[in-house]
């Protein structure tokens, strides 16, 4: 097993203290399993719940869980991570691809890779990489993203357009060979071309020993990453797995139908 | 009138005044004594500035400068090893004072101790300044000189409560560009004070970088002056790298008079502990197609505090003048403090001048983001406060300058870090 989400809950940090429990509940129960070489599409209607998903998962301080448990593979032992902070878990092979990956003026995408590369292989045993070597370590990932050398020197994301954004993303999971990834709308605002490139990017980092969620809005995404399981996200709550066949029949009749089967089923939503 | 005014000085500034009038009569100063003289002024009008004086609203020197005025000498700077610092060249200074044995000079550039030079003041520390310098020097780029980079080393050495002073002129003649990284750094950690004074005459287009560094320890108080007149087509770049000390107040003014000239006037101050950091730019367009640019950048922690003001005088006829002026401040902490302020004054109709100051605590996203990428927390914000700063940084125009004040920063930065875990 990769990841183990049992019974999660969370809220925003802000309201974990909030006056009378009036704190807003965004993941409501989720309980998800992810074995090694698997993938998984995470999918439902805005504002569902799925980016503070991948977020929870991935450490972000905003959140807080309130109960459950995220269980992690480390060295053959499942481990709640919970109090784990956020460079720890991506020390641990934890990776998150941004929906709005952050501009950092001032900072080189070169510089920023390295720094990051450094401070994951010092957390790992693994010996450190000088600016030569990197660089050669860099080239051939640059290539299956289709990205110039000139990237590298620029400020992290800064002026980038969107395509280029989630490319870096993808260059960034490419360089820290994470054991588990979170691809968060990854697909979201590119064309076409974009979307087979940063595709083409995930499928060939995917092994059987690692494990991909893709968190998306849209189904066009599964034609070019084929998931194993696809999760439907509804208000804080799973309510739908399945096959890739589920991605198909929502991309045909949208998510209203499985909103309203959901509805029906909770008793106390009739009164 | 002047006695009447001298009337309301403090004792303090009385006590100044009188030293200053001893040594106006003694030899210890090169200087023209007319030239002193009426430097002096100003000073007497003002003395000393107090909170009252508006333009020392938020920084009160007369609490920081000691009761009796005691000028350091050259001789007691200790001839420690140099700073490495970029370049081939050097002109190192004690004190003030040149040491031509520790120097080398590029062709086209000379140096000369003179003692007559510009002599307009128009800030009583300033004043006190020209009035007291025991040496000026003038170093002249010829026409048509292209010198590389020069770099100052201004070695401020004294005993408690001492001022050093260091007074340089530089002429760039017709046609000619040049670079200079003047560095003052303090020898020892003792509450002493240096007053310094760099004048740029500009001639037509000619092109002059000016980087200020202050390495002073954190008990130094420094008030500093760069000024640059610039003539038709002229081109200044200034960049004041304001790090540590205890209190640094940097005035920087420059009079744009030739059409097509171009001034950029940039800085950055960093505070932490009690730190206070005062940068006061004067931006006088006095021709028309004139332009200048201001980016200035603030980094504040504990109870450091932060003083910005940049004026910018639009004169009548300076028609189709563009002036932007931009101050950028990171409070690290909550008792951190900033004061900034534009005060823009114009008096031609057809300009552009634009301003805007901001306030912000560093992107919790952007924290995330690094962290994510399995950085830790403490070394994400160290990132990235350096980014912050090295926009500034990066505006002094040299590569080599702007990496060797990168590292001073980051050396700074992990140095406090280190301290601060000592508190704990």
């Amino acid at each position: 097993m990769m990841i183990e989400v049992k019974n999660l809950h969370a809220c925003l940090a802000d309201e974990a203290e909030g006056k009378n429990g009036a704190r807003n509940e965004i993941l409501k129960g989720i309980n998800l399993t992810v074995k090694p070489g698997e993938v998984h599409a995470i999918m439902g209607p805005n504002g569902s719940g799925k980016s503070t998903l991948s977020k929870v998962i991935a450490g972000h301080p905003s959140f807080e869980v309130t109960s459950g448990e995220v269980n992690y593979n480390v060295n053959g032992k499942m481990v709640d991570i919970n109090e784990w902070e956020a460079d720890e878990r991506s020390k641990n092979g934890i990776f998150l691809g941004f929906q709005y990956p952050v501009e950092i003026p001032g900072v080189s995408n070169f510089s920023f890779l390295k720094e990051s590369y450094n401070a994951v292989c010092k957390a790992q045993g693994v010996a450190e990489m000088e600016d030569q070597a990197f660089r050669e370590y860099l080239s051939p990932k640059l290539k299956l993203l289709e990205m110039d050398s000139s990237f590298l020197d620029r400020g992290v994301n800064t002026g980038f357009s969107g395509g280029e954004k989630k490319k870096n993303e993808i260059l960034q999971m490419a360089v820290l060979n994470p054991r588990l990834s979170l691809l968060d709308e990854t697909d979201s605002g590119l064309d076409i071309d974009a979307l087979k490139t940063v595709a083409g990017g995930v499928n060939a980092l995917k092994s059987r020993f690692n494990s991909i969620v893709l968190v998306t809005h849209y189904q066009r995404l599964l034609d070019y990453i084929v998931p194993d399981h696809v999760h439907v996200l509804y208000k804080g709550e799973i309510i739908k797995s399945g096959g890739k066949e589920l991605a198909l029949a929502l991309e045909e009749k949208g998510y209203d139908w499985l909103i309203a089967e959901h509805t029906n089923s909770k008793p106390e939503a009739r009164v | 009138m002047s006695m009447t005014q001298t009337h309301s000085l403090n004792s303090k500034s009385q006590k100044y005044l009188e030293t200053v009038n001893q040594s106006l009569n003694s030899e210890t100063s090169k200087i023209d004594k007319n030239q002193r003289e009426s430097a002096l002024e100003l000073f007497k009008s003002i003395g000393i500035p107090t909170k009252k004086n508006e333009n020392y609203k938020y920084t009160n020197l007369d609490k920081v400068f000691p009761e009796s005025l005691e000028i350091a000498k050259a001789s007691q700077v200790k001839d420690l090893e140099l700073l490495a610092t970029p370049g081939k060249y050097h002109l190192v200074f004690n004190n003030g004072e040149y040491q031509e044995n520790r120097s080398n000079l590029p062709d086209g550039v000379t140096l000369e101790e003179v003692s007559t030079g510009e002599s307009t003041v128009t800030d009583p520390m300033e004043a006190l300044n020209i009035s007291l310098a025991p040496k000026k020097y003038r170093i002249n780029v010829a026409k048509n000189t292209q010198a590389p980079l020069i770099t100052l080393i201004q070695r401020l050495g004294s005993e408690a409560s001492q001022l050093a002073l260091t007074s340089l002129e530089v002429i760039a003649q017709t046609d000619s560009s040049a670079e200079f990284f003047e560095i003052f750094e303090t020898q020892e950690e003792v509450e002493n004070i240096s007053l310094t004074h760099t004048q740029f005459t500009i001639e037509a287009n000619a092109h002059v970088k000016h980087t200020k560094a202050l390495l002073t320890k954190s008990a130094h108080t420094h008030v500093g002056k760069v000024k640059a007149s610039l003539e038709r087509d002229a081109n200044f770049n200034s960049l004041t790298f304001s790090v540590d000390g205890l209190l640094n107040r940097n005035n920087v003014e420059v009079a744009i008079n030739g059409t097509g000239a171009h001034a950029d006037v940039n800085g950055l101050y960093t505070g932490r502990g009690t730190q206070h950091q005062d940068c006061f730019t004067t931006i006088h367009h006095n021709a028309a197609h004139t332009t200048s640019n201001q980016i200035f950048k603030g980094i504040l922690d504990d109870q450091a505090r932060g003083v910005f003001t940049g004026k910018v005088i639009i004169h009548r006829d300076a028609q189709k003048v563009d002036s932007s002026q931009l101050n950028k401040n990171l409070l690290l902490s909550k008792k951190a403090h900033v004061d900034t302020r534009p005060q823009i004054e114009v008096y031609a109709d057809d300009v552009k001048c634009g301003h805007g100051a901001t306030v912000g605590q560093i992107n919790q996203e952007e924290v995330f983001y690094l962290e994510s990428r399995g950085i830790p927390r403490e070394k994400a914000q160290k990132i990235l406060c350096h980014a912050f700063a090295y926009e500034a940084i990066e505006s002094c125009g040299n590569d080599e300058v702007a990496k060797w004040l990168g590292e001073k920063l980051f050396e700074l930065f992990e140095k406090y870090a280190l301290e601060n875990l000592g508190h704990n």
